[in-house]
């Protein structure tokens, strides 16, 4: 008897492939049947893409069957957020009903590494609507509906890449693809109880991905563990002549043993500030595995607008990335209504008032490099409450309701991030450890994160989907 | 109620009088821009929208900054072709 596919790491994914255990085609087939049948309960896909997939994973298991493995993700199937174009006809949503028939003629860069790499793309994930960048306030803010949480039908699995948490947490995907501006990778991850990898800016092309704000969007996975994540990042990452901002930084994944290594962790004063009990008793929990395998210190940093700053980089940012939809009035058949007005707000940013916002942010990139040169990783909770309800408001730091000092500076100065699951909080939900590092120090956060999921079992819970 | 307290008082009134009347001049920018295809409603939810943008500009402007500080990040020519 087989063991089933779902729910099993990148790694024994790829060993049951190359020993043909399991055919591409198999495995397409299982996941296939996952997106179809529970997709919808979780309001977690777009469009599930069968006939790109058979034809991938037919090609998959006739390259390896003639010996021609290209690597660990070789007919995997994975599902992809619906801000990456997808050519062949599969329309590419960003979310909004406005845009439900919108397709492209290509693939998004991402796309197009991971088919090299013999992936195979079963899904475009459900997501906020144009990626948040309206201002939503409630988890209702897409044409699919919610995002729902495998965890809890009644809670909200996240934002913006909703449908890539909720997929990979229920087992439709091994993997997912998303994309984060603020919050958007950590948030679903956290809430959902899986493993989530902002990458630094640059490190991953965003050709073919929407932009919302293009000095702060950056693409990454959502996956089981860091140590499949850092898989995905290794097949993905790179320079691309397409994308001015991917920088030129050849990646490779580095997971060698850890050894006996210390690690050096900061703690922002104030960090757990307006977190939920359960929240903050999960990362003291999480600190006291940390302090096992490395130096805890408390960090304060200049007392300087860092919210701010990234939140009108980002306001402006999407007020013209979006020009067409608001001018032209179609952000009024978005799905929120806060999303059909709210944009029109953005207008009363001066110029000066961006530029002065771009200054303070090589500021910020100063300072919070000044602090991470001496350290491995800051540590912080995921997020500050376990997923919210469906039908209720919820609070942003983009909005301002509540602090995000770590994503503020984590976006705003283009580090990486790795988020865990930590613990369980209220009405049985998830809570999440994040570890934010230099930038370009994804191997270091990512072996952080290995050392701490070898010490926990948090990822190795799932819900009951069946 | 002490000297130096009812100064900050007093500055923090004038702070609050110079949003509000910055958070309506920009009301009125926007409401001749698009005022024609929002409710009152929606009107509303502009306003608060606003308010948070003259809040967070707030903040950004009382930090001074030195004239070398440039935006982040520089500006990049662009040659193709090689």
């Amino acid at each position: 008897v087989t063991a089933s596919p779902v729910f099993t790491t990148l790694r024994d994914l790829a060993r049951r492939v190359r020993e043909r255990e399991v055919s591409p085609v198999a495995l397409a087939e299982i996941f296939l049947d996952r997106l179809e049948r529970l997709g919808p309960r979780y309001n977690a896909v777009v469009t599930v893409t069968r006939a790109r997939a058979l034809e991938t994973a037919r090609r998959a298991e006739r390259d390896i069957a003639t010996g021609r493995h290209r690597g660990l993700l070789h007919g995997i199937p994975y599902g992809a957020k619906d801000l990456l174009a997808t050519a062949g006809g599969i329309p590419t949503t960003w979310g909004a009903a406005p845009l439900r028939e919108q397709r492209f003629d290509l693939d998004a860069t991402v796309i197009r590494r991971l088919d090299e790499a013999g992936a195979v793309l079963c899904a475009k994930l459900a997501m906020v609507e144009l990626a948040g960048g309206m201002g939503y306030r409630q988890p209702n803010a897409s044409f699919t509906g919610p995002g729902i949480t495998p965890w809890n039908l009644d809670a909200w699995s996240g934002g913006s890449s909703s449908g890539s948490g909720a997929a990979v947490a229920a087992g439709l995907v091994p993997f997912a693809i998303g994309s984060e501006t603020w919050g958007s990778i950590l948030g679903p991850a956290g809430y959902c109880g899986i493993t989530g990898l902002r990458p630094t800016y640059g490190r991953v092309s965003r050709h073919g991905a929407m932009a919302l704000s293009w000095t702060l969007d950056k693409l990454g996975p959502l996956a089981l563990t860091a140590h499949d994540c850092g898989l995905v990042l290794d097949a993905i990452a790179g320079p691309d002549l397409a994308d001015p901002s991917a920088a030129n930084r050849p990646f490779r994944y580095d997971d060698s043993p850890v050894g006996g290594r210390r690690f050096r962790f900061g703690v922002l004063r104030g960090v757990t500030d307006g977190c939920e009990p359960a929240v903050v008793a999960a990362f003291e929990r999480s600190l006291e595995a940390l302090r096992t395998i490395g130096s805890i210190e408390d960090i304060t940093l200049p007392d300087l607008p860092w919210e701010a700053t990234t939140r009108i980089i980002l306001w402006a940012e999407a007020s013209s990335a979006f020009e067409d939809l608001i001018e032209s009035g179609q952000i009024a058949g978005l799905t929120a209504p806060e999303d059909r007005h709210a944009p029109y707000a953005r207008d009363a940013i001066l110029a000066k008032d961006y530029i002065k916002a771009m200054r303070l942010r090589g500021v910020m990139a100063r300072e919070i490099d000044r602090v991470l040169s001496r350290l491995d990783a800051l540590v912080a909770p995921g997020r500050p409450t376990v997923a919210p309800p469906l039908g209720q408001e919820f609070r942003s730091a983009i909005r301002g309701t509540v602090n995000d000092v770590m994503g503020a500076i984590g976006n705003g100065a283009g580090l990486p991030a790795v988020i865990v699951p930590n613990g369980v909080g209220d009405r049985g939900l998830p809570t999440s450890l994040q570890l934010m590092g230099r930038a370009w120090g994804e191997n270091t956060i990512l072996a952080a994160a290995r050392v701490y999921q070898s010490l926990t079992d948090w990822h190795l819970r799932h819900p009951a989907v069946e | 109620m002490s000297h130096q307290s009812r100064e900050t008082d007093e500055r923090h009134a004038r702070d609050d009088a110079r949003m509000t009347d910055e958070v309506e001049i920009l009301m009125a920018l926007i409401k001749a821009r698009y005022g024609d295809r929002l409710t009152p409603e929606q009107v509303d939810g502009v306003r608060l929208g606003v308010q948070g943008v003259v809040e967070a500009v707030t903040a950004l402007r009382a930090v001074r900054l030195a004239n070398a500080d440039e935006p982040h990040p520089p500006f990049s020519p662009v040659r193709t072709g090689e």
